[in-house]
This record gives C-alpha cells, sequence and structure tokens, in this order.
C-alpha cells in the first residue's frame, strides 16, 4: 500500500517579455488613472452555485496495460469530482485537443472553447520495478497556468486509490478544503428482500454483518461473519480501528475490532450494558451510554489508561454521545426534560445545556469534523429528518426527509453526510429496502451509494492513511 | 408650608423631567418596542440625475450571450418560477409540490409550521440516485451528459442552471420564513417594476441604457449606480461561489481589474495575495473570483465605453454574503 509522492515542477507559460511588458502597461495604468476620479469599486455579492466545469482528460501511457490503468483512472477521478457535486466533467467527446496532444503547455483556448474552467492531465507508467508511477497536473484554463503537479509510485493493483488520492488534490486545490474520496464506509450489511444476504445464525436471522467498502462503493468485503448481531458501528478517526455494539453471546456490549488484524476486544468492563460508543476526535477515548436499573447515562473511557468516568448522572435517558473535535465537549440526547432532545455539556462535567428547542424529537447527534455543525436526526409527525445545526442550537436546517431516515455519519472534510433510508413496506410486505445516501451541505446534491445488500448504520472513515 | 409645596412641586417637576427624558432618551425602557427588525443595509451612492452611459455601442448583447443557463439573471427580484402571485405575500401556503409527501394521514392537525409547507422553491425535493456514474471495474464510463450534475431533478424541464439559485444556497426543508423578507429585499426601491416580469434584470438595465443613449454622455459625471449594478449582474453569472464551505459569508475577495477599452478585462489579480499564499480555502475562493473576471462569457462588461478613464481600472469585491 505504499505510496510514494513526487512534486512535479510547474511548466511555465509566458515569456519574461510579456511579463515585463504588463509591468510596464501597468505601471502606466496606475500613473494615468491617478486622476480627478475615485477608483472604481464594485461590490458582487451573489454568484451562482452550479458544478465548476472541469475537463478530465484520459491519463496518456506508452503500451496497452499503461493505457488501461490511464483510462480508469481518469474515470474514477472523473467520477469522484462529479459525485461530490461540486464539479461538473465535461463529456471527453466535446475535447477538441486530444489527450495524446497535451504533451506540454496546453492550448488553453481549445479548452475555453468547451466552457471548461480547469484541466485535468495525466501520464501512467510502469517503471522498471514493476510499480507504477502516476503523475497528474491540474490547470486553470482562465490563468493558463498550472495549479498543482504531483507524481505518485504505487504497486498497479493500487492504482484505484492513487485516482482518489488524485481527485482529493484536486478536490483540495479548487476549493481549498480537504477532499474525502480516499475514504472508506463501514455500514450493517443485512438481508435484503431477494434474500441475496440472508443470515444463517439463529441468533442473528437477519445476518447483520459488518461490512466495509470505498466511499464509491467499490472493494466491498465482510468484516463479520454474521454469527452475532451486530450494531452502531464507528471509525476510530486516527486507527484502522472499528467501535460497535455487538450481541456476542447473547450479552449486549461494546467491542473494539482491528481491520488490518480482525481482533476484537470488549470495551471495559461495565455492569450494566454499553451502547451508542463513539471514540473522541484524537482516538484516545471512547464514549458510550451504559444502561443500568432502567437508567442510562453518560461515561468516557480512555483507551490507554482503561479509566472510566461518568459524564452524566440523572434520571432520564441520556444516549448518543458525540465529543466536539477539540475534546472539550460532548453533545447528546437525552428526555431529562420531557421529550428527547439535544444537550451540550462540558467534558469536565457541569450541567448539560439543552440546544434543541423547536418541535419534534432529536437523536443521534454527531458534531462535524471541523466543529461548526451538529448533526442529528429528527422526529417530526411521523416523519425522519437528517439535520444539522450550530453547536449553539441556532442555525437549524433540515437537509432530507423520508419515512425513515437515520444515522448521519460525516465525511472527514464535514462538508458531505451519510446516513441510510429504508423505505416503507407495501402492504403485500414487498419493499422496505434499507439504503445509503449521501447528501452535503447545501442540501442539493443527494447520491445513492449502491450496495449489494441491505445497508445501514454507515460509518464514514477518516482519509486513508 | 409653602417652602414645603414649592419644594415638592419642585420635586415633582424635577422627577417628571427626568422621567420623560429618560423615556425619550433610553428607548429600550419602552415595553413595547418589539422585536428588532433585521437591519437592512442600504449603500450611499451618488446618483447622477440620468445616467450618463454612453451610446450603446457595445451594449446590445448583454443578455443573448449564448450561456448554456437561459440568463435568468438571479438578482430577478422574484426568482420564483411560480408567476401567479401578484402580491408580495410571503405566504408559504402556496407551493403546490408538497401534498402527496404525507402517505400515512397523519393524526396531527397541522401545527408544525415546518416541514409542512415545504416552501422549497427549487422543484426538487429527492435528487434521486439517476444517472450515478458508478464506477465499474475497469468499464467505467464517464457520464454522458455532464449536464445534469448536481442539481437532478424529477422535472424533465429543469434548466441547466441550480434551482431558484438565491433563495437559498444552503436548502432546508423546513420553511423558510426569515427568506420570505429578506428576498424582496433587493427589490423594495422599485416596487413597481415587479409587475413586468417579462424582461430581465439585464435587459432592464440595457433598454435603460439605449433610452438615454440618444444624449450625448457626459464624461464629467460619476459612474452611475445603475451601471454598475449592471457590471455586478454580469459578473454575477460567472462566479461559482463557495458554497457549503466554512465561515463561507465572512469571505471578501478584492480583486483588482486592469480593462482594455473595449470593457474586456486585461488582467485581474487577488488583491490580498499574502493572504492568498497562506491560506488554501481564501486562495480557492479568490481564484474563483478571478475566474469569474477572466471568463469569456461575461465579457465584455456593460461599461460606458467613452469614459474608459473612469474604469481604466476597478475594484471588485465579492462577496457572497447575500447568498448564504
Amino acid at each position: 500500500m505504499m505510496i510514494r509522492l513526487q512534486l512535479l515542477p510547474t511548466w511555465k507559460h509566458g515569456s519574461p517579455m510579456k511579463f515585463f511588458k504588463t509591468l510596464v502597461l501597468l505601471l502606466l495604468v496606475i500613473g494615468f488613472s491617478d486622476q480627478a476620479y475615485a477608483e472604481l469599486k464594485i461590490d458582487i455579492t451573489r454568484g451562482t452555485v452550479e458544478p465548476l466545469p472541469v475537463a478530465v482528460t484520459r491519463f496518456v501511457g506508452e503500451g496497452v496495460d499503461e493505457g488501461n490503468y490511464g483510462k480508469s483512472i481518469s474515470d474514477v477521478i472523473s467520477a469522484d469530482l462529479e459525485r461530490s457535486g461540486l464539479f461538473r466533467p465535461i463529456d471527453p467527446r466535446a475535447f477538441i485537443q486530444t489527450a495524446d496532444d497535451l504533451n506540454n503547455v496546453p492550448r488553453f483556448g481549445d479548452w475555453r472553447v468547451i466552457d471548461a474552467q480547469a484541466l485535468v492531465q495525466g501520464r501512467v507508467a510502469l517503471v522498471a520495478d514493476g510499480r507504477l508511477r502516476v503523475e497528474f497536473r491540474l490547470w486553470d484554463v482562465f490563468a493558463e497556468q498550472q495549479m498543482i503537479g504531483l507524481a505518485y509510485f504505487t504497486v498497479p493493483d493500487n492504482w484505484r486509490r492513487v485516482a482518489h488520492i488524485i481527485a482529493d488534490a484536486i478536490y483540495k486545490r479548487l476549493t481549498g478544503e480537504d477532499g474525502y474520496f480516499d475514504t472508506r464506509i463501514v455500514y450493517i450489511a443485512q438481508q435484503s428482500e431477494g434474500g441475496a444476504c440472508r443470515g444463517t445464525s439463529p441468533l442473528n436471522p437477519f445476518g447483520k454483518r459488518l461490512a466495509i467498502m470505498d466511499q464509491d462503493g467499490e472493494n466491498h468485503r465482510y468484516l463479520t461473519n454474521g454469527d452475532s448481531l451486530v450494531l452502531t458501528p464507528r471509525f476510530s478517526p486516527t486507527l484502522q480501528e472499528i467501535i460497535y455494539m455487538s450481541y456476542h453471546g447473547n450479552v449486549p456490549r461494546v467491542y473494539i475490532f482491528n481491520i488490518d488484524s480482525g481482533y476484537q476486544e470488549v470495551v471495559g468492563d461495565f455492569p450494566g450494558m454499553t451502547f451508542s460508543p463513539r471514540f473522541s476526535y484524537d482516538g484516545e477515548t471512547v464514549i458510550m451510554s451504559m444502561a443500568r436499573d432502567g437508567n442510562s447515562d453518560i461515561y468516557t473511557m480512555n483507551l490507554r489508561t482503561r479509566e472510566t468516568r461518568r459524564l452524566t448522572r440523572h434520571s432520564g435517558i441520556d444516549t448518543s454521545p458525540s465529543f466536539s473535535p477539540d475534546g472539550r465537549f460532548v453533545v447528546f440526547n437525552s428526555d431529562r426534560g420531557g421529550s428527547q432532545q439535544l444537550y451540550v455539556m462540558s467534558t469536565d462535567g457541569g450541567t448539560p445545556r439543552r440546544i434543541s428547542h423547536s418541535r419534534g424529537r432529536y437523536a443521534t447527534p454527531v458534531w462535524s469534523p471541523r466543529g461548526d455543525l451538529i448533526a442529528f436526526t429528527k422526529l417530526q409527525g411521523g416523519r425522519f429528518f437528517i439535520g444539522v445545526m450550530r453547536p449553539d442550537g441556532t442555525g437549524e436546517r433540515l437537509l432530507a426527509e423520508d419515512y425513515k431516515i437515520e444515522a448521519p455519519t460525516w465525511a472527514p472534510n464535514g462538508r458531505v453526510l451519510m446516513f441510510f433510508r429504508k423505505n416503507k413496506s407495501s402492504a403485500d410486505g414487498s419493499g422496505g429496502r434499507s439504503r445509503l445516501f449521501t447528501i452535503d451541505l447545501t442540501g442539493h446534491n443527494e447520491r445513492e451509494v449502491a450496495t449489494l445488500c441491505d445497508a445501514s448504520d454507515p460509518a464514514w472513515s477518516p482519509l486513508n492513511p | 408650608m409653602k417652602p414645603f409645596q414649592q419644594s415638592l412641586a419642585c420635586s415633582v417637576a424635577f422627577h417628571a423631567a427626568i422621567v420623560g427624558a429618560a423615556y425619550v432618551a433610553i428607548p429600550h425602557l419602552k415595553a413595547d418596542i418589539g422585536p428588532p427588525e433585521d437591519v437592512i443595509v442600504v449603500e450611499v451612492v451618488e446618483i447622477a440625475e440620468e445616467t450618463n452611459a454612453s451610446a450603446p455601442v457595445s451594449k446590445p448583447e448583454p443578455v443573448p450571450e449564448p450561456e448554456p443557463e437561459p440568463t435568468p439573471p438571479p438578482p430577478e427580484p422574484e426568482p420564483e418560477p411560480a408567476p401567479p402571485p401578484p402580491e408580495p405575500e410571503p405566504e408559504p401556503a402556496p407551493p403546490p409540490p408538497e401534498s402527496d409527501f404525507e402517505p400515512e394521514p397523519e393524526p396531527e392537525p397541522e401545527p408544525e409550521p415546518e416541514p409542512e409547507p415545504e416552501p422549497e422553491p427549487e422543484p426538487e425535493p429527492e435528487p434521486e440516485p439517476e444517472p450515478e456514474p458508478e464506477p465499474g471495474k475497469e468499464a467505467v464510463v464517464i457520464p454522458a451528459k455532464p449536464e445534469p450534475s448536481v442539481l437532478t431533478s424529477k422535472k424533465p424541464k429543469q434548466k441547466p442552471q441550480p434551482p431558484d439559485p438565491f433563495a437559498s444556497v444552503l436548502k432546508t426543508l423546513e420553511e423558510l420564513k426569515e427568506q420570505a423578507s429578506p428576498q424582496p429585499e433587493p427589490k423594495e426601491d422599485e416596487p413597481e417594476e415587479k409587475k413586468e416580469k417579462t424582461l430581465s434584470f439585464d435587459e432592464q438595465i440595457a433598454e435603460a441604457l439605449k433610452i438615454q443613449s440618444t444624449k450625448p454622455a457626459d464624461s464629467s459625471k460619476p459612474i452611475s449606480i445603475s451601471v454598475r449594478e449592471a457590471v455586478a449582474a454580469q459578473l454575477r453569472k460567472c462566479w461559482i461561489v463557495p458554497a457549503g464551505a466554512k465561515d463561507a459569508q465572512n469571505l471578501v475577495i478584492g480583486i483588482r481589474v486592469d480593462m482594455n477599452p473595449d470593457a474586456t478585462v486585461r488582467n485581474s489579480m487577488i488583491m490580498d495575495m499574502e493572504r492568498a499564499l497562506t491560506d488554501n480555502f481564501f486562495r480557492a475562493a479568490a481564484e474563483s473570483a478571478l475566474r469569474a473576471t477572466k471568463n469569456p462569457q461575461c465579457q465584455p462588461l456593460p461599461l460606458p465605453l467613452d469614459r474608459f478613464d473612469q474604469w481604466r481600472t476597478m475594484t471588485l469585491n465579492f462577496n457572497p454574503q447575500d447568498m448564504l
């Protein structure tokens, strides 16, 4: 999985003479413009919200193999960018300058004509030691400048990951924020209507199994064999570990699972049933609920020292805790005020403050990795909603609605949410499929993430290490 | 007794005066002050008696631009697709698309002010899984139709442009009560213009400029607000804002533009280069503004050509404040 990175030198465009002329002109302009009038100032306080038109050309290569890798890589990059909703890859059939012809500096006029504002070109080569060298350059078509150029070395089987990494680099350069394409999703796969994923164990008749796949649905595999029921998986923000609740041996407990080793261990030695676990953003602490004698409270456990701490003491049911990115606060839901609402409290203790105030019940709050929002599930009037609000409870916006949608999880850059949606079964018992969807923060770009079996409880990984 | 009465009268008068003064000077003591109103920022500009824009030399084509979007300019008064509403009534009720949502008869009457009205201005309740550029093993194919992009909707007749761009960049399913008021705001100063929806704002500007163009331009007058508004309106169409970004509302991007005499942009640059070099997000946003100024689809700018001196260089401040 080793990927080596190399910075490409910038291809300069234009000559020093041109620069000099521009400079002289500029100075002249400045000299002349200092006349009777103040400089004209114009405010543009609106724009459009469309995806940026981008041309992703086929990555070229010498041989047949290289050519195939190149085609596949540019296709994955294009699909990643398109799914984000922020970019609109232009149909390659509209390209005037061909990929093979793009050897040197692009003919920008050809790209402006087809309305491309950004241009991606790349090259694939198999080097002597059998590794794949993939390089790409991102061009600003209007400015006629290279924005970024990088090269990667990796084993050929790893081409898909390289494509995601390049898509992330493009995303980051054009938006200024980290991408999320080189990530994975764990979720609960279960029996679907056709019975394709039916379970075999009497303890787990619906075959709920932990599964993992790339963010775009590729490279799917199961992590558990379906012997026991698994619920609410969450990714560690720092390690290849997943925390979840399982009915192993018919006792509901929180477990940690190492993806690489397949090793699973129970978390802590709690007298009651533990559930709804989550990692802190530094990955060192786990926060969860423990139910005992009909009451649930919030507990934390430091994974290194194994020290546990009780955060809430209330007769109400406190569940679904989630840390803020800096670890100083916790959001959770509680029915202490009568109905189920969201509360924020300091991790040092103190009185929880209610942040949700409108009608309806709130559940499964998740603090955004960038800290500015809390996502939640809301139940109101018999309908489910996925929404976000600021940590002080203001600015609530509902992004998606359905008969049943639940369990939002954040992409690591805090701009996209994934959740699952369950259709209502029709009268004859058909339907009722449960599927995964993503929606971006604008609320305008919702996409399904296709899975073989029914899917629920998604959890987004951090960027792959 | 007299002195006492006198001083009493004095005291009463004095206290009354203080109370009176307090009532006037400290208005927040008044009980019925009502909810604070949204502040409406009004820019004070000089407005010439008549526009001093010159002949429509470059004028005829501010609109017919062969752009993909059919130029329903965002700034439009009522971007609402619904043409009927004759009164500015911000009633959330009318939107027809609601209804068929509620599959089961909710026992609840209708007190929910939130999800019900479904004020969604845009015609796309669910973007639908659709084209799904599913990257297959090797056989991946880039979606043949680049158009649909993000904002796919069930309605076949949707424009390639995002649905009702500016009512809300950030969609919310909730009732957008607040929106009802801020939206008409830009309009307020010319209420009767709402009626004629047939002309886009750009067209109106073009029209206005044409009418005036018979008069010789007076190059001594400053560039009027209508010209500036027309330039801003044109650039809006080419500025793809960083929607969904953190703290996007606090962005202000200054772009210095050097113009050619034919009102095309010769060169433009980010003014705060220092920040652009250290702040990735600012750099990306600033470059988006830069692309707007360099986009050939938005040139030439609708400026009076005989007043080149006045717009030889300009400062453009890009700030998505009205959208977020």
